[in-house]
Formats: structure tokens, sequence, C-alpha cells
């Protein structure tokens, strides 16, 4: 008896401590803009973002180059996809790793449709990712995770709160601590990633999350990973299940 | 002609000398606010409001600068700019003396503090000179 119930409680604390703690009032990084930049967001006409959304609806009916079909040949219309979109990433049972949006647009582009990958942060990806993700917009981000993530998870959780760089500053100490204070005069959001791909002010272009996750890595001075790497794959699914309920408010605008 | 060692003369002398001392002072506090600001090196106003700074573009993270020369001394001034979280566990200030020891510090980064000793000298001459301002008096 008292082992099982042991071995139940330690089943809970895995639970618990896998889950992201401040999860349940997880707010997006709108909810810390000013005025101007939410309207920005907000405004159908304005917001730069949707220029990218735009080129993906393009693409997306587009044959590439080489006699390949289009994406919409095979899947329809870009909405057909939305459901994915907020349970990425997500663990792919065959490759036996996770996967994200750019790289299952990448594997696509190669497997299916015989051309070259789109590199990463190229038009074309950040279009077709916009493009799907604001299929998905309004949608809540999944807090489904395989059990075959479970490590993956709890590596990406270990990336969130382990500092680095030489200004030894790990993603929780600004965006979990200090969530709220200002940063150089901007206020400092909890680091959800419900509205990328994002127009950044700062970039003055739109952006991926492995591009942000780059740029915070950066700024704390330490060597970034390459995009689509492992720990930023992990790293990413421990903040969709950390900012799970969450609608994609993609394309997002943000400093 | 032998030159007399008048009152006079010996405060003129002591001035004389004395002149190049607080201009090296100034110096190192102007340095001091120099460095500070600059996002390359200190780049306090990052999460301090530094004072004479617009407070729209500074952080909260971290207590105003102001009058921070009379609430820590010299002392505790430099030990935090060499080690914050030595004196203070739990603090997130960059560590400006000492080289980090966590991951991912970039080759030409490693064994390296951010800031040199004499920088970090002329940032805490400059913070010990952030006095506040004195209160005035009342007269009887």
């Amino acid at each position: 008896m008292f082992p099982r119930r042991c071995a139940r409680a330690g089943l809970c604390l895995l639970f618990l401590s896998l889950s992201a703690g401040p999860a349940l009032s997880a707010q997006s990084g709108l909810a810390y803009l000013g005025d101007e930049l939410r309207a920005l967001q907000a405004d159908p006409f304005a917001n730069p973002g949707l220029l990218w959304v735009d080129r993906g609806e393009a693409l997306w009916h587009q044959a590439p180059p080489g006699g390949g079909s289009a994406c919409a040949s095979c899947h329809g219309p870009a909405e057909t996809l939305a459901p994915l979109v907020p349970a990425l990433p997500r663990w792919n049972s065959e490759s036996r790793r996770l996967e994200h949006l750019e790289g299952l647009i990448r594997q696509c582009q190669t497997d299916q449709q015989g051309t070259a990958p789109a590199p990463y942060e190229s038009e074309a990806l950040l279009a077709l990712t916009a493009r799907l993700s604001f299929a998905a917009r309004g949608r809540a981000l999944s807090n489904q995770v395989a059990p075959e993530a479970t490590e993956a998870l709890a590596r990406g959780k270990a990336f969130f709160y382990q500092q680095r760089g030489q200004l030894e500053l790990s993603c929780a100490d600004c965006h979990e601590r200090y969530a709220g204070a200002r940063l150089r005069g901007d206020r400092v959001s909890e680091g959800m990633i419900n509205g990328f791909p994002i127009y950044r002010l700062t970039w003055q272009t739109l952006g991926s999350r492995h591009r942000m996750f780059r740029w915070c890595n950066e700024a704390v001075r330490a060597e970034p990973y390459a995009y689509g790497a492992e720990p930023y794959l992990e790293l990413e699914l421990y903040l969709r299940q950390r900012g799970a309920g969450l609608p994609v408010e993609t394309p997002a605008v943000r400093r | 002609m032998a030159l007399k060692a008048t009152p006079a003369a010996l405060a003129l002398a002591l001035a004389i000398s004395l002149e190049p001392l607080a201009v090296t002072e100034d110096a190192r506090i102007a340095d001091g606010a120099r460095l500070a600001a600059d996002p390359q090196a200190g780049d306090c106003g990052i999460c301090h409001h530094l004072p004479g700074h617009d407070a729209r573009d500074q952080g909260t993270v971290g207590p105003p600068l102001a009058g921070v020369g009379s609430r820590l001394d010299r002392a505790t001034l430099e030990a935090l700019m060499t080690d914050a979280r030595a004196l203070r566990p739990g603090s997130i200030m960059p560590r400006y003396g000492v080289s980090a020891t966590a991951p991912r510090v970039p080759g030409v980064l490693q064994g390296e503090a951010l800031l040199s000793p004499s920088e970090r000298a002329a940032i805490v001459a400059w913070l010990e000179s952030l006095k506040a301002p004195t209160q005035a008096t009342p007269h009887g």
C-alpha cells in the first residue's frame, strides 16, 4: 500500500515538476504591450505581419519550380492544418524526435514537392509559417505531450531555468521572476510563444520562435544554437505546454 | 631672491597641487557615468533608472540609482560591482568582476570579466557621487 501510494505521489510530483508553475495565470506578450502596439497588432490593415500571411497564402497555392505540387493540391485550404499548429512541436514516433512547424514545412518541400527546403528565416518559410499559424488564430495552445516526449519536455524546462552566457541569466530570471518589470523601458513578458512568427520592431521584419531564442541567448552573451536544433525544439515544447490555453495570435507585433 | 612662505603663498601652492587630483576624480566620475550608461560596458540602465536619464528608457528590475552613494558605502559598492551574487545571493545582477562559470559562454569571452578593475573603479566612483539631496534644516 505504502509503496504504491508513494509511487502515485512520485508520479504526481513528476507531473507537477514537469508542468509549468505559473501556467494557470499565463499571459500572452500582448498583455505587456502598450496601447499603441496592441492597436497595431489588432488592426487588420496596419499589422505588418499580415503581409507575410498574404505572401504565404500565395505560396500555398503556387506549384514549386520543377513540377512538384502546390501545398494546396494535397492539403486543400491552409485552414485544414489549423488544428495541427497549436499542438506543435510534437513527437514524431518514426524519426523519434520533436518536429515543429518550420521543420514539417521543410520536410514536405523535400519529400513531397521535390525541392530544396526553404532556409530558416527565409521569406518563403516565414510566409508559410505565418499563413498556417494565422489559420490557427484563436485556437488554444495544446497541453498534450506524448509520453515519449517526457524527457524532451524535462530538458526544455531545464533549459528555461538554466543560467547561461557571460551574464549568467536564465529565461526564467527575466520572463518569470521579473515579468512585468521594465528592461530598458520595455515591459518584460512571460516569454510566451503563441504569437509567432512575430513582427518585431527591433528587427523590422517577421521572425520565428528560434530567432527569438537566439536573440535572447545573444543578449545574455551566450552561444546560440542553430535554427531547428534539438535544445530549441525542447524549449519550444516546454513553452508550448507552459502557455497551454493561450490563443494563437499570429502575427503578433512586439517591440 | 628668496621666496617667503607666507600663508597666502602656501594656500596657493596647495590649491595648485590639489587641482590635478580634483580633475582626476571628476574625470573618473564622468567616466563611470559614461561606462554605466554604455550598453557595451556596464549597461546599468537596462535594469536600473540612472539619474539624468529618461525613466521611460530605463529599467525597473533593480532599484533606482539616485542617492545610492548615500545608501551604500564604498566597500559595499565595490563588492556589488565585483560579485553582486556573492554579496546578495539570489540577485541576478551580473558579476562584473568575475569570469562567468555558466555554460555557453562564447569562446572569446571565456575567462573574461565583464568589466576591468579600472572600469569598475570608475563606476564605483560615480555611484559614490550619487548622493541623496540633503534636507534643508529649519532655521529657528
